[in-house]
C-alpha cells in the first residue's frame, strides 16, 4: 500500500512539474505586464493542487477500470463481426463517454451562464443547469451518431477525409446562412466534447476495427474518428438551434 | 464546510455522470457478449479513482484555471484603452499564444496519443515534435481568434477562412498524416486548455466594448482545434520537401 502511495505521489509530482510552463506563463503577465498582485493568490495555488490531484487520481482510475474494460468489450463485440452490433456499440461508445467528458461540461457550463447573462435563455438558476445538461446530452448524442457513422466507414473502407472535409464545409455553410447566436457555441462544444475519456477508446475501437481489414495502414486506421466525433456536434446543435428557432 | 458541501454534490453530479457508460458497457458486457466481468477488484477500485478524481479535478477548475483565464483577460483587455494603437493589445495577443502553447505541452490526452503514434508510426513521428507542432498551432489559432475578438471580424468570416485553408492543405498533403492532422486539433483541446481558454474568450469580450459575449465569447477553441491541423499539415508538407531535397542532394553527389 505504501509503495502505491509513492507511486501516486511520484506522478503527482510529476504533474505539478509538467504544470510550471502554464503558472510560468500566468506569472509573467500578471507581473510584469498587468504590474499587479493576483486576486486570491493562495485560494488559485490551492486550486491548482486540487485539480492536478484530481486529474492524476481520474487518469489513473481511467486506466484501471474504463479503459480496459472498453478494450475487452471492443475485441468481443469486434470478434462478433455483426455490422449491426458493431454499429449499436459505437453508438454506445460515443454517447456513454462523453457524458463524462469534464471539459464539455465546462463549457456547456459556461455558454449557459453566458446565454442567460445575454438574456437569449430566460429563467432562473434551474433553467440555466437544466440547458448545460440539455446541451451535453444533445453532443453525446452527436458524438454518437459520428462513432456509429464511423465504425461503418472503417467497415466499408471509405477514407475519413471523406466525411470530414464535406462536414466542415456543411457546418460551414449552416453557420454562414443561420446567423444563430449560438453557432460559435456549437463549434466551441464541439471541440470540447472530445477529450480524455471518449478518444482513448475511440482509438481503441479504431486500432480493433482494423483487424477486420484486409488492407490496413497503422497509422491511419487508429484515426478519422475523432475528428468527425467533434465536427458532428457543431453540425447538430445549429441544425437543432435553427429548428428550435434560434 | 462550505468546501465539503461543494464536494459533495460535486460527487452526486459525478455519479450521475457516470451511469449512462456504466449502464451501457454492462449491457454489453453481459447482455451481448454473456461474459461476466473480468478482474472486478481492481475496476471498482478504478471506479472509485474516477469519481473521486473527477469529483476534485472539476472543483479544482472552478477555483484554478477558470478564474484565473477570467481574471487575466480581463486585466490584459483593460491595458488597451479606448483610441490606443493596436500595439495596447500587444499584450493580450502574446498571453493567447503563450497560455496556449504552455498549456497544449501538458494536456495528457494529447502526450497519451502522442505515445502511441510513435508505436503506430514505426518511430518516424516522434512524441516530442508531435506535441510542439501541435502546441504551436493552438497558440497560432487563438492569435487568429483573440484578434477576430479584439477587431470585431464576424466569428464565421475567420471560420470559413480558416476551413478553405485546412481543406486546400489537405488537398496537398502527404496522404498518410491526413487523418492524424484533421484529429489532432480535437486531441489538444481537452481537460486543460478548453476550460481556460473558454473562460478566458467569454472575459474577453465582456471587457471590451460593443461585443456580444455570446457570439464573440465563444469561437476560440474552434479556432484552437484547427490551427493544429493547419500546422501539421504544413510539417508534413515542408518535411516532405526536405527529404526530397536530400534527395536530390544524393544524386548530385553520385
Amino acid at each position: 500500500m505504501s509503495e502505491k502511495l509513492l507511486v501516486f505521489f511520484k506522478e503527482i509530482s510529476k504533474n505539478l512539474r509538467d504544470f510550471f510552463p502554464i503558472l510560468a506563463v500566468v506569472v509573467i503577465f500578471q507581473w510584469v505586464i498587468v504590474g499587479q498582485p493576483m486576486p486570491d493568490v493562495w485560494v488559485r495555488l490551492g486550486g491548482i493542487v486540487l485539480t492536478l490531484v484530481g486529474l492524476t487520481l481520474f487518469v489513473r482510475g481511467l486506466d484501471m477500470s474504463v479503459f480496459p474494460l472498453g478494450q475487452s468489450l471492443a475485441d468481443g463485440v469486434v470478434s462478433r463481426k455483426s455490422m449491426l452490433v458493431l454499429v449499436i456499440f459505437g453508438f454506445a461508445v460515443g454517447f456513454g463517454s462523453t457524458i463524462a467528458e469534464p471539459a464539455l461540461a465546462a463549457v456547456a457550463e459556461q455558454a449557459a451562464t453566458t446565454a442567460s447573462s445575454a438574456g437569449t435563455l430566460a429563467g432562473g438558476e434551474a433553467e440555466v443547469a437544466r440547458f448545460a445538461l440539455v446541451l451535453r446530452y444533445v453532443v453525446a448524442v452527436a458524438v454518437g451518431l459520428a462513432v456509429a457513422t464511423g465504425v461503418f466507414r472503417i467497415l466499408k473502407g471509405w477514407p475519413a477525409t471523406w466525411f470530414v472535409l464535406p462536414g466542415y464545409a456543411l457546418a460551414t455553410v449552416v453557420a454562414l446562412s443561420s446567423e444563430s447566436p449560438l453557432a460559435a457555441v456549437a463549434f466551441d462544444a464541439g471541440a470540447a466534447a472530445t477529450s480524455a475519456v471518449n478518444i482513448p477508446l475511440m482509438m481503441t475501437l479504431g486500432t480493433g476495427l482494423a483487424s477486420l481489414i484486409e488492407a490496413r495502414d497503422p497509422l491511419t486506421d487508429g484515426f478519422g474518428l475523432i475528428a468527425a466525433a467533434s465536427l458532428m456536434p457543431m453540425i447538430v446543435i445549429q441544425l437543432a438551434a435553427v429548428a428550435l428557432g434560434g | 464546510m462550505e468546501l465539503l458541501g461543494t464536494l459533495w454534490i460535486g460527487t452526486i453530479g459525478t455519479i450521475t455522470d457516470l451511469v449512462p457508460i456504466a449502464i451501457l458497457f454492462g449491457i454489453f458486457q453481459f447482455v451481448v457478449l454473456r461474459k461476466p466481468l473480468p478482474e472486478l477488484g481492481r475496476i471498482s477500485i478504478g471506479l472509485f479513482y474516477v469519481v473521486v478524481g473527477l469529483t476534485l479535478f472539476r472543483t479544482g477548475l472552478g477555483v484554478s484555471l477558470i478564474p484565473t483565464g477570467d481574471s487575466m483577460a480581463r486585466q490584459l483587455a483593460a491595458l488597451g484603452e479606448p483610441g490606443s494603437g493596436w500595439q495596447a493589445f500587444l499584450p493580450i495577443v502574446l498571453f493567447a499564444a503563450s497560455i496556449g502553447f504552455a498549456a497544449t505541452l501538458i494536456e495528457p490526452t494529447l502526450i497519451a496519443v502522442a505515445d502511441r503514434v510513435r508505436d503506430l508510426s514505426g518511430g518516424t513521428v516522434q512524441p516530442w515534435t508531435l506535441r510542439i507542432v501541435v502546441a504551436l498551432g493552438v497558440a497560432g489559432g487563438l492569435v487568429l481568434g483573440t484578434v477576430r475578438i479584439v477587431l470585431g471580424v464576424p466569428f464565421e468570416m475567420l471560420l470559413t477562412g480558416m476551413v478553405i485553408l485546412v481543406a486546400l492543405l489537405v488537398l496537398g498533403a502527404p496522404r498518410v498524416m491526413v487523418p492524424l492532422a484533421l484529429d489532432s486539433g480535437a486531441i489538444a483541446t481537452s481537460v486543460v486548455t478548453v476550460p481556460l481558454i473558454a473562460a478566458y474568450g467569454i472575459a474577453l469580450a465582456e471587457t471590451l466594448p460593443d461585443r456580444s459575449v455570446l457570439i464573440d465569447g465563444f469561437g476560440l477553441i474552434i479556432m484552437a482545434l484547427l490551427g493544429p491541423a493547419v500546422a501539421l499539415l504544413l510539417f508534413a508538407q515542408a518535411y516532405r520537401i526536405y527529404q526530397n531535397w536530400l534527395k536530390r542532394g544524393e544524386h548530385r553527389a553520385v
